[in-house]
């Protein structure tokens, strides 16, 4: 592995649940600025990965490196505030509250000092007002998605894709500098498909790194510099698009499972 | 976004509190001038719950705990040490928000179901200890005697009383508020509503959700110091879990989460059934009642789903612009409609 | 040696029938993932509604208890359908406030149609105790310690044999998964329940025969049954058995060799140091941690 991929790495990363090892002995390497597609088979412990990665899920073997940090084990806001956030499967939001909202609780981060407690402290006896710096990271990222004409609607009434996109909004809004998306297509039309390939590209230009999890293929061939493919925990192959499609292996993983 | 809409309305209700405070005494006899502090105290433990149980959304049922620590320490400060009354509330508050930190850390390991019977469990096992401790507490006999207070030198009479609860219980509305719009305020809200989601963006929810209880167990505190001079004898009974369930009753009828709600269901809860001339035994079943019928009919609470029926007058802006969500920052002057400023700019 | 044995045996006793009790809350909770604030005053009505139909209407004992079951079970389904069904999709919050307001209705009601004052039920049990293995139990202990086991070895029969019994256990594992093969999850809920209820009434009903019926035993069951699934482990069968015999054991040594008036403290202080230690209890399904 090259310098270069060292940006997110892991060391024979695993995690057994019982008598079942969900993810076993992943070695996966991210460059920066690349967008890296994780995929395989239903089952296949992507989203265990993504778990894994973001301190969702305490893995039991091996371990996960930021940056030259070892991030193995930390909770996941610790990750989040070294810079890796996630979005998720299950279309987090928060559902009472409208787009707007939504991102300026994202950009958490951004809106103060350090401590919690500093911070409650701060909003009790100072008169500072959130920090513009929080307020600005939020319509941004909501412009990104394209979500800034519907600010002001509940995030539980938007239609299903602009809600997956308000999620990666919210993920945005915290200032990522490796975003994690876990299925960012999932259930969208192929026109909103598009559009999100699109905003993958708007979001590398900003200098974030991208790792994606998904099963639409059109989308991953598309917007992938890399891909990785998982099958029953395990890494199967590693390389650019064209190789994994011609990879015997990966198609074996796929087909082997109709 | 509306400085002047904003000014005017905190100068109104500048003007209502000072309508309350000096219009209410001179009104109102003597006896309902005593009802109305007490549920100005009520409105104190409610708003006290409210961080965790309305912002935070954990159900703490045992509030009675910090409230129970709070008259004692009252009870035991003026009784066995003379302690002027200022002095006294304000180390009700402190022990409060003393144990809220010592037991936050340990009950908010947990959540939901464990959560719930930990406080609830807690708040049993002070009323044990006290109802045991003779020496200390005074057992089942309870501490009596707590003098009614004297502020400035001047003994407070029940005007003095009703305007120091008054005085407390806009602070407890100003500190909600304050948090409320803040980033904690906002941590706490993206907690209730997807406790994953906040994590992944950085909050660090057992931090904040420790701090909801300490920020509850001071105010909780204060309630307790003022009703051990209000009532001038307490006894283990302040731990009960009636005394929980009630403040519960208040908050979640009112709407919980918001900076009134509490308020105006404390009022309610205290009020009603004086107005209503209910038999004191008739209170407990028939506010359960209300609680289950808020709890299905009008999960907001009352101010939340009367604001929002005023708004939705008011709100004209075309169609297709769906029904606004509950706004978490501009609560608290009802009259503000229009909710997409859930963002006040800062400096 | 010999007192000790004897203590065991009490503890034994009612720990069977806090087992009994707190089964019927764990069920609620792993089923409908309900906190039943109300299982106290189900528990309490148990006791009184025995009390009633043996002492006010000449009942037999045993239908008597049988009868107070049934109206209980009934009760529980009133409640399911009016307070709980329109809002099972709510967060856990807002159903534990609605079992918290049924709690103060049936309490309260009950306060004042009742009376409030402590009751004997009329017991048919000899007063002589029976020696059994160098121990000295009363017939009524007996009774109600072989009553528990039976039926809660019943409840586990009848959660693996029956259809319903099926259902609930499927709904218990994954509600979503239960409604797509076709199990009514509404009317699984309604009896599971009920079933719950049923559960507690019983096992106050016996705490009724075996002490007396107290008006505040509500309050004190319910915090009974919550000692016990917080050590044993919410929605677990096996912890609330567990857990029941544990504390029930864990009381009366500590009423015997300590002191009656820390008996109920050793429940709350063995809660703390569980949850300091192992927050899911011993046989608990993973508490959500912060």
């Amino acid at each position: 592995m090259t310098a270069e991929a060292a940006f997110l790495k892991t060391e024979k990363l695993g995690v057994r649940f019982g008598g079942l090892e969900a993810v076993k002995n992943a070695d996966i390497g991210l460059a920066r600025g690349e967008i890296l597609s994780i995929i395989g088979p239903n089952g296949a412990g992507k989203t265990t990965l993504i778990n894994l990665l973001t301190g969702f899920l305490r893995p039991t073997t091996g371990r996960v490196f930021f940056r030259g940090e070892d991030i193995t084990g930390k909770e996941p806001h610790q990750v989040a505030r070294r810079g890796i956030v996630r979005s998720f499967q299950k279309n987090e939001l928060f559902r009472r509250c409208t787009a707007e909202q939504n991102v300026l609780i994202g950009a958490h981060l951004r809106s103060g000092g350090q401590h919690g407690a500093a911070r409650t402290l701060e909003a009790l006896f100072t008169s500072r007002g959130t920090p513009r710096a929080a307020v600005e990271a939020a319509r941004e990222a909501l412009e990104t998605v394209g979500l800034g004409p519907r600010a002001g609607w509940p995030a539980a009434s938007l239609p299903h894709g602009d809600q997956r996109l308000l999620g990666i909004a919210v993920a945005l809004a915290a200032g990522p500098e490796l975003l994690l998306l876990d299925e960012p297509v999932g259930g969208m039309t192929a026109a909103e498909a598009e559009r999100v390939m699109a905003l993958m590209t708007k979001i590398r230009e900003r200098g974030i790194t991208i790792g994606l999890v998904e099963h639409n293929m059109n989308f991953v061939m598309s917007v992938s510099d890399r891909i990785v493919v998982l099958d029953h925990g395990e890494v199967i192959a590693q390389g650019k698009p064209a190789e994994i499609q011609a990879n015997p292996r990966v198609i074996e993983a796929y087909l082997g499972k109709w | 976004m509306k400085p002047r809409s904003a000014k005017r309305q905190w100068f109104v209700l500048a003007l209502g509190v000072a309508a309350v405070a000096f219009g209410l005494p001179r009104v109102l006899g003597p006896y309902d001038l005593h009802i109305v502090t007490l549920a100005f105290i009520n409105a104190i433990m409610a708003l006290s719950l409210n961080f965790t149980l309305g912002y935070v959304g954990q159900p703490n049922f045992g509030q009675a705990m910090l409230f129970g620590v709070g008259a004692y320490t009252s009870g035991l400060l003026s009784v066995r040490l003379g302690v002027p009354f200022a002095v006294s509330i304000l180390s009700a508050g402190m022990m409060g928000l003393v144990f809220a930190a010592v037991f936050g850390p340990i009950v908010l390991r947990l959540r939901d179901a464990y959560f719930c019977m930990v406080t609830i469990a807690l708040a049993q096992t002070f009323m044990l200890v006290a109802n045991n401790l003779i020496s200390f507490t005074g057992g089942p006999m309870g501490l009596p005697g707590i003098p009614f207070g004297s502020l400035f030198g001047r003994p407070l009479g029940p005007e003095g009383f009703f305007l120091v609860s008054l005085a407390l219980l806009l602070l407890a509305m100003l500190v909600t508020y304050r948090l409320e719009k803040s980033v904690v305020g906002r941590a706490w809200i993206g907690m209730r509503d997807s406790e994953t989601l906040a994590r992944s963006v950085g909050v660090n929810t057992y931090l904040y959700a420790v701090i909801a209880y300490i920020v509850g167990g001071f105010f909780g505190g204060v309630a307790g110091g003022l009703t051990a001079h209000f009532t001038s004898v307490i006894d283990p009974k302040v731990f009960m879990f009636e005394i929980s369930s009630m403040a519960v009753v208040g908050t979640v009828l009112g709407g919980s989460g918001t900076v009134w709600g509490p308020v105006v269901g404390a009022l309610l809860v205290t009020l009603l059934p004086e107005y209503l001339r209910l038999a004191a035994m008739w209170r407990l079943p028939i506010f359960g009642l209300f609680l289950v019928i808020v709890v299905v009919l009008m999960p907001r609470g009352l101010v939340p789903t009367v604001v929002d029926l005023f708004a939705r007058r008011a709100d004209r802006t075309g169609p297709g612009r769906p029904t606004a969500a509950r706004a978490p920052a501009d609560t608290v002057v009802p009259a503000a409609a229009d909710s997409a400023s859930g963002v006040k700019g800062g400096r | 040696m010999q007192q000790l044995a004897q203590q065991l045996a009490n503890g034994l006793v009612v720990g069977g029938i806090y087992s009994l009790a707190a089964l019927g809350l764990t069920l609620i909770y792993g089923i409908m993932d309900i906190v039943n604030i109300a299982h106290g005053e189900l528990f309490m009505l148990g006791a009184l509604l025995t009390y009633y139909f043996t002492a006010s209407f000449g009942i037999p004992f045993i239908a008597a208890v049988a009868l107070s079951l049934v109206v209980v079970a009934l009760l529980g389904m009133v409640i399911e359908r009016t307070a709980l069904r329109p809002i099972a999709n709510s967060p856990m919050v807002v159903t534990t406030l609605a079992t918290l307001g049924v709690s103060l209705i049936v309490q309260n009601v009950t306060l004042i149609l009742s009376g409030g004052v402590p009751r004997f039920i009329p017991s048919p049990f000899p007063e002589t105790p029976l020696t059994i293995g160098g121990v000295d139990l009363a017939p009524a202990r007996v009774f109600a310690a072989v009553v528990a086991f039976t039926v809660i070895l019943g409840v586990h029969f009848f959660l693996r044999k029956t259809k319903v019994g099926n259902a609930m256990r499927a709904a218990f594992q994954d509600k979503e998964a239960s409604w797509l093969v076709g199990i009514n999850v509404k009317t699984t809920y309604l009896l599971s329940y009920a079933f719950g209820a049923a559960l507690a009434a019983l096992g106050g009903a016996l705490l009724g025969v075996v002490a007396y019926v107290d008006p505040l035993m509500g309050a004190k069951g319910l915090m009974k049954c919550f000692v016990v699934v917080t050590i044993g482990g919410m929605g677990s069968f096996v912890g609330a058995i567990f857990g029941g015999l544990f504390l029930g054991v864990a009381e009366t040594l500590t009423a015997g060799y300590i002191s009656s008036l820390w008996k109920d403290a050793i429940g709350f202080v063995l809660v703390i140091l569980v949850l300091l230690f192992l927050p899911s209890g011993l046989f608990g399904r993973r508490a959500r941690r912060a």
